[in-house]
C-alpha cells in the first residue's frame, strides 16, 4: 500500500491470495522443528510456555515496586515481530484482525477462516489448530478449541465505550477485560470434560491456537483507535523508557504504528505534494 | 466451594457517585495462576449462583474476566508474573442502587468457567473487595 | 589433518599513506558458522603454518578469533543468511551475517613497508573447539582482507 505500510486487515474481508498467503507462512512456520527460531512454536513460546515473556495484570517488574502494565505496548512488539517472521515464510502474508464484535461474529463466532477443516485447495487448514510441544509430562499434541456461543463476544457498544476512558492505565485494564473475556470464550470447556479447556483459554498455551495473533490484532487495533481519539499523554512517563523484553524496543518505540510499518485503516490513497513545483 | 461472598462492604455515598464520574468495584489478591473463568458479581444477592439471571433485578453489578495460566503450581515457570492481581469493575448504576438502600452492601461473586453453565469450585481467590466513586481519568475539559 | 590456509596474491603496499601512527589489516565477510578458531596473520611469509612462531621476525602480525556456532542446529534453510532487511523490520540481522575482523599490525606493516613495496598476507588458522557438525579443515573463509592506514 502507500507508503510501503502493510495494511491489516479484518479477516473476512481478506482476499483468496490474501488468506492464502497467511496460510501458506503459518503451515511453514508449523513445519519446522521447536528448536528452530523459525518455527511456530519457537514462537509462541515467547508468550507462555516456556518463557511467560507476556505481560498481563498485576505484573511488577524492573526492580521497584510500581506495578506496571505493559499489556498493551508488549503484544504490539510481540505482533511486530511474529509478522516479520511470518513474511520471511511468504512475503505476502501479513496478520489480519478478527471483529468479534461484528454483526458476523456475533451470529456464527469463529470465523471461518479459523474454523473451516480444509483450505480453498482441499488440505489441512493451518489456521485452525497449532503445534503445542510437550509441556509437564504431557505429549505434543494440536491445540484446542471449545468456543462459547457467539452472543457472548464482547459487543460493539463495549468497545465504543473504552474510547471515552481518557487514562492509558484505565483503558488498559478495561480493555484488557474483554480481551480475557474473548481468550476465556475462544478457549471454552470441552463439553465432554470439564477438566480440559481450550488452549485460548490459558495464557499457557494460548499463543499455539492461530487465531491468537488474529484476537490480539483486534485488540492492538482497538488501542490504535484509542490513541486516535485520546493521544499518548496520559502514558505515565514511567512506562516510556521500559524495554519490551525479549525485543528490542521500548515502549516509547512502539507508539505511532506508522513508525513500525503497517496501518489499520481501512482504505487510504495518497498524491505527491507540491514541494517540488 | 460456594461462590465468594464479602459482606458489609462501605458503599460511597449517593451525593459522591454523583459528583464523580463513575463507581467502581475492586478485588484484590485475585489469583490467576489456574484455569480462565469469568466472574459474575453481583450486590446485595447473597444467595447468587450460577443460575442466577445477570440482570440488575438480581443484583447483577457486571463480569470481570480472569485469563489464568492454567498450569500446574509445580515447577512453576512463570514466576513473578502469576503473582495475584488486581481487578476492577466498573459498576456506578449498580452502586447506585445499593447506596440507595443502605451505606453497606454484600458483594457476591460467582465464578463461571468459560462457555457458561457449572461453576467453577475454588477458582476464584481474592483478599479483599471495596466499592469507591472515582473520576475515570478523563482530561479535565477546557474552561 | 591441519586447517587449510590462506595466502594472498602479491599487494603492492605503494598506494599506502606510509605517515601513519596505526596500520590495520582488516578481514571482511568472515565466515564463523562453524568451527571456533584462532587465525594468526604473517607479512610475507607465504611458507608459514601452525608450527610457525608467532614472532616478529617470522613476518607475524597478530591474530584474530573466531568464537564459530558449532553448524547449523536447525531445520533445512535454517543457517541461510536472508539478503537486506525490509523496511521496517526491527528484528536484528541474521546470526550468520559475516563478521568483520581486525588486527592491529602497526608495527607489522611499517616492517613489512621496510622490506619492499609488494607484500604477501597468509592467514594460517588453528582449531580451538569444533563439533561433528563442522568440517575441521575449511574453517577459514571470507570474502576479502584490506590494509588500511591511519594517521
Amino acid at each position: 500500500m502507500a507508503d510501503g505500510l502493510t495494511l491489516r486487515k479484518e479477516v473476512s474481508t481478506l482476499q483468496p491470495a490474501e488468506l492464502a498467503a497467511l496460510r501458506d507462512g503459518y503451515q511453514k512456520m508449523m513445519a519446522f522443528s521447536g528448536g528452530d527460531n523459525r518455527s511456530w512454536i519457537y514462537w509462541a513460546g515467547y508468550h507462555g510456555f516456556p518463557n511467560f515473556y507476556c505481560w498481563h495484570h498485576g505484573r511488577t517488574g524492573f526492580g521497584d515496586q510500581q506495578t506496571y502494565d505493559l499489556f498493551l505496548p508488549w503484544h504490539r512488539a510481540y505482533l511486530l515481530y511474529f509478522e516479520h517472521t511470518v513474511r520471511d515464510q511468504d512475503p505476502a502474508a501479513s496478520v489480519p484482525w478478527w471483529d468479534w464484535t461484528s454483526g458476523q461474529s456475533h451470529t456464527s463466532g469463529v470465523p471461518a477462516a479459523f474454523s473451516d477443516p480444509t483450505a480453498a485447495d482441499g488440505s489441512a487448514n493451518p489456521l485452525l489448530q497449532g503445534p503445542v510441544p510437550p509441556i509437564q509430562g504431557d505429549p505434543a499434541r494440536q491445540t484446542l478449541r471449545f468456543p462459547g456461543p457467539p452472543d457472548q463476544l464482547p459487543t460493539a457498544n463495549q468497545v465504543t465505550a473504552l474510547m471515552g476512558l481518557g487514562s492509558f492505565v484505565d483503558f488498559t485494564s478495561q480493555v484488557q477485560d474483554l480481551h480475557d473475556a474473548v481468550h476465556g470464550w475462544a478457549g471454552g470447556t470441552d463439553p465432554a470434560n470439564q477438566q480440559r479447556s481450550g488452549d485460548m483459554g490459558n495464557i499457557g498455551t494460548s499463543a499455539f491456537d492461530p487465531i491468537f495473533w488474529s484476537h490480539h490484532v483486534m485488540i492492538d487495533r482497538i488501542w490504535y483507535l484509542w490513541q486516535i481519539q485520546n493521544g499518548n499523554d496520559s502514558i505515565p512517563q514511567a512506562y516510556l523508557s521500559k524495554p519490551l523484553s525479549p525485543f528490542a524496543l521500548t515502549v516509547a518505540d512502539v507508539l505511532d504504528i506508522q513508525q513500525l510499518g503497517y496501518e489499520y485503516a481501512v482504505s487510504s490513497v495518497s498524491a505527491a505534494g507540491n514541494s517540488n513545483a | 466451594m460456594s461462590p465468594k461472598k464479602f459482606e458489609s462492604v462501605p458503599l460511597p455515598s449517593p451525593e459522591s457517585i454523583d459528583a464523580a464520574r463513575r463507581a467502581v468495584v475492586e478485588f484484590t489478591g485475585v489469583d490467576q495462576a489456574g484455569p480462565s473463568y469469568e466472574a459474575r458479581v453481583f450486590l446485595n444477592n447473597p444467595d447468587a449462583g450460577p443460575e442466577t439471571p445477570p440482570t440488575a433485578e438480581h443484583g447483577y453489578a457486571g463480569s470481570f474476566h480472569v485469563y489464568g495460566y492454567g498450569l500446574s503450581p509445580e515447577g512453576d515457570p512463570a514466576g513473578s508474573a502469576r503473582l495475584p492481581m488486581r481487578r476492577s469493575l466498573v459498576a456506578t448504576d449498580a452502586v447506585r442502587r445499593a447506596a440507595a438502600s443502605g451505606d453497606a452492601a454484600t458483594v457476591t461473586v460467582v465464578p463461571v468457567l468459560p462457555g457458561g453453565g457449572a461453576s467453577a469450585p475454588d477458582l476464584l481467590t481474592a483478599d479483599g473487595v471495596s466499592i469507591r466513586a472515582e473520576d475515570d481519568g478523563a482530561p479535565t475539559p477546557n474552561p | 589433518m591441519a586447517a587449510k590456509k590462506y595466502v594472498s596474491p602479491t599487494i603492492s603496499l605503494d598506494p599506502l599513506d606510509p605517515d601513519f601512527h596505526r596500520a590495520d589489516i582488516e578481514f571482511h565477510g568472515v565466515d564463523h558458522s562453524g568451527a571456533s578458531f584462532e587465525a594468526a596473520v604473517f607479512l610475507n611469509n607465504p611458507g608459514a603454518d601452525e608450527t610457525t612462531a608467532k614472532e616478529p621476525e617470522q613476518g607475524y602480525a597478530g591474530s584474530f578469533h573466531i568464537f564459530g556456532h558449532g553448524g547449523c542446529l536447525g531445520d533445512a534453510g535454517h543457517c541461510d543468511v536472508t539478503g537486506p532487511p525490509r523496511p521496517y523490520d526491527p528484528r536484528p540481522a541474521h546470526p550468520l551475517t559475516p563478521a568483520k575482523k581486525v588486527v592491529i599490525a602497526t608495527d607489522a606493516v611499517r616492517r613489512a613497508l621496510g622490506e619492499g613495496p609488494d607484500v604477501t598476507v597468509a592467514v594460517v588458522p588453528k582449531v580451538t573447539s569444533g563439533t561433528g557438525r563442522v568440517d575441521l579443515e575449511d574453517v577459514l573463509k571470507f570474502e576479502r582482507l584490506a590494509i588500511v592506514t591511519y594517521r
